[in-house]
């Protein structure tokens, strides 16, 4: 019953990270709804690892691997928010409609 | 599990690339000061040896554990990809030439992008698969915003990469959720218990394959993120949009592959043909509508890049038809393959011809631009039209063969709705890439520039034109090696 708990908890973490991506108008609230996003599917990772797997070590390590990868986003994020925000001295998406058709 | 040399040789191309990036991001700080197109001969010197290294030296087998493996379908897609790497190589050094001499970190970073294709090509590992797809991912948005004083770009820059994230964390769970079930990443121990699931399937095993397929339509831009994807293609530097769209549809295509014949996602219960065939048929059919009304060429290329991956995604869909027999489907997805291989010299060609004329701060890409340049330039113009009847799916060329095999496999697979879809989509593309031959040979503009003449330009656009029409006239070569690549998989 302890992994349904868990298998809940990380699709929690998961649609408020959605919900954030696809509701806030925030630059940095979209980077930080993302990053819940990863870290939802972290735990989902974690939970299947601990009750259920052979290998304890895979689930581990698969989370390393994402730590890593939100590390790499953020400052890839951060650097366009940086960029945009020099440009228009705000960050919020509402401005970013030049392309369409 | 021990790091071997054996393990090391299996990298090698990976290596040499990696090798290359790394000493242009160390050069980079010097070169600013020289203007000079050294970063550009750097790169093309690592991709050339990266070339050789994947025909000649490097050996088949696993490495790792075995959670990469180098075979023919991983060396075809090394080798596509280091294709497009020289491509958009050329094409970027004419493009910095034209706009700022110093930025030659565009080189590294489009190697490191081209990186992730070749990982994501020979990974049999969801983790190791993770890892080359966020390569790619990254790389590819900092590719399409690196022209960033331009607002456009940094606005394709952001479009892209919010969907990208959101991609890589839908990507996450299904593997997290296949984890679950199978208790292994590694593709083998997966299949096998996705095989003992087959008759009675297992929710979980098929919302995570499920959520990993979403996640891989983002990355090749199908249906519903064609969208997205067009605004991201348009905003970008030409040579950014075309290595960034070949590269994620070349890393996307590898991982469906090989998710789908290694993994045992074909043998879930889903019914595959019917899901993709539906995001293909839109792609198709939507992307070729929105192209038809666009008066900058730039964005209606972006959809013709589209509509082009529906067409491949249609093939893949229809190989998974439960009409078609194993031999069946194994001749439709070489057929994708080889068209795969096409698209390389494709997007290259339809990204160059983007980056051809110089308005002085930026390229011509409104239709009204092109106006009589075939006249103005008839050496260029051949290119143009061999590059415009190729994308448009004429035969000789190679995506009439392509398309010819995809269709007749739907036809045997009973899926009409699909082959209706392609056929309009198809005859739409007719439409709207002739009608920028017409401007370009038929209006009058005596006042607008001409092609750019850089060697770099001047040799991509011979490369692509050489390509598109040499495979188109002799496919033998080409089908051959996407036919042996996809054997390996079955």
């Amino acid at each position: 019953m302890m992994l349904t708990g868990w298998l809940l908890f990380s699709l929690a973490l998961f649609s408020i990270g959605l919900y954030a991506v696809l509701a806030r108008r925030n630059l940095i609230a979209i980077l930080i709804g993302i990053e819940l996003m990863l870290n939802g599917a972290s735990v989902n990772f974690l939970a299947f690892n601990a009750y259920l797997s052979k290998d304890p070590a895979v689930g581990q390590i698969a989370v390393l691997f994402v730590i890593g990868l939100a590390a790499a986003e953020a400052a890839i994020a951060l650097s366009i928010i940086l960029a945009v925000y020099r440009s228009r001295n705000a960050i919020d998406v509402a401005g970013l409609d030049e392309l369409k058709g | 599990m021990n790091l071997a040399w054996a393990d090391a040789a299996c990298f090698l191309p990976e290596i040499v690339v990696i090798a290359t990036a790394a000493i242009g991001l160390m050069l980079e700080r010097p070169l600013r000061r020289v203007q000079s197109d050294v970063g550009s001969w750097i790169a093309l010197a690592g991709l050339a040896l990266a070339g050789v290294v994947t025909l000649r030296f490097s050996p088949s087998g696993d490495a790792l554990g075995g959670i990469f493996v180098r075979d023919a379908f991983t060396s075809t897609f090394e080798l596509a990809a280091i294709g497009v790497g020289t491509l958009a190589t050329l094409l970027g050094s004419s493009f910095l030439r034209a706009v700022d001499y110093r930025r030659t970190e565009f080189f590294p970073i489009l190697l490191l992008t081209i990186t992730g294709v070749m990982i994501a090509a020979g990974a049999r590992d969801f983790l190791l698969l993770f890892v080359g797809l966020e390569i790619l991912a990254l790389g590819g948005a900092t590719l399409l915003g690196f022209f960033t004083p331009n607002e456009k770009s940094r606005e394709a820059l952001m479009k892209s990469f919010i969907t990208s994230g959101i991609a890589t964390a839908f990507l996450l769970l299904g593997f997290a959720f296949v984890f679950g079930v199978t208790g292994s990443t590694h593709y083998d121990e997966v299949a096998t218990r996705v095989a003992a699931h087959a008759g009675t399937g297992h929710p979980f095993l098929e919302l995570g394959f499920g959520l990993v397929v979403v996640s891989l339509l983002v990355r090749i831009m199908a249906f519903p993120f064609n969208m997205y994807a067009a605004d991201a293609l348009q905003g970008a530097p030409g040579p950014a949009a075309g290595a960034f769209s070949v590269a994620t549809v070349l890393g996307g295509f590898a991982a469906l592959f090989r998710i789908f014949e290694e993994a045992g996602a074909a043998s879930c219960n889903v019914e595959w043909s019917i899901l993709l065939g539906i995001a293909a048929g839109s792609t198709m059919v939507l992307s070729s509508l929105y192209a038809t009304y666009q008066d900058n060429v730039k964005r209606m290329l972006s959809y013709a890049t589209l509509a082009h991956v529906g067409f491949l995604l249609a093939g893949f869909a229809v190989a998974y038809s439960p009409k078609l027999s194993a031999a069946q489907s194994e001749a439709v997805l070489s057929a994708v393959v080889f068209y795969l291989l096409g698209f390389v010299f494709l997007q290259a060609g339809a990204f160059a011809i983007i980056s051809a004329v110089f308005f002085g701060r930026r390229f011509g890409e409104y239709l009204a631009e092109f106006r009589g340049l075939g006249r103005r330039c008839p050496v260029a113009g051949l290119a143009y039209v061999a590059i415009f009847l190729s994308l448009a799916g004429f035969p000789p060329t190679f995506v009439f063969l392509a398309k010819v095999q995809i269709l007749g496999a739907a036809l045997q697979a009973e899926m009409f709705v699909l082959t209706a879809a392609a056929i309009v989509g198809s005859l739409i593309g007719a439409f709207y890439h002739l009608r920028v031959l017409v401007v370009m040979y038929f209006r009058e503009n005596p006042h607008a520039p001409g092609v750019i003449p850089s060697v770099p330009l001047v040799t991509a656009m011979t490369l692509v034109t050489v390509g598109v029409v040499g495979i188109g006239i002799f496919p033998e070569k080409a089908l051959q090696t996407a036919i042996e690549s996809v054997r390996v998989l079955f």
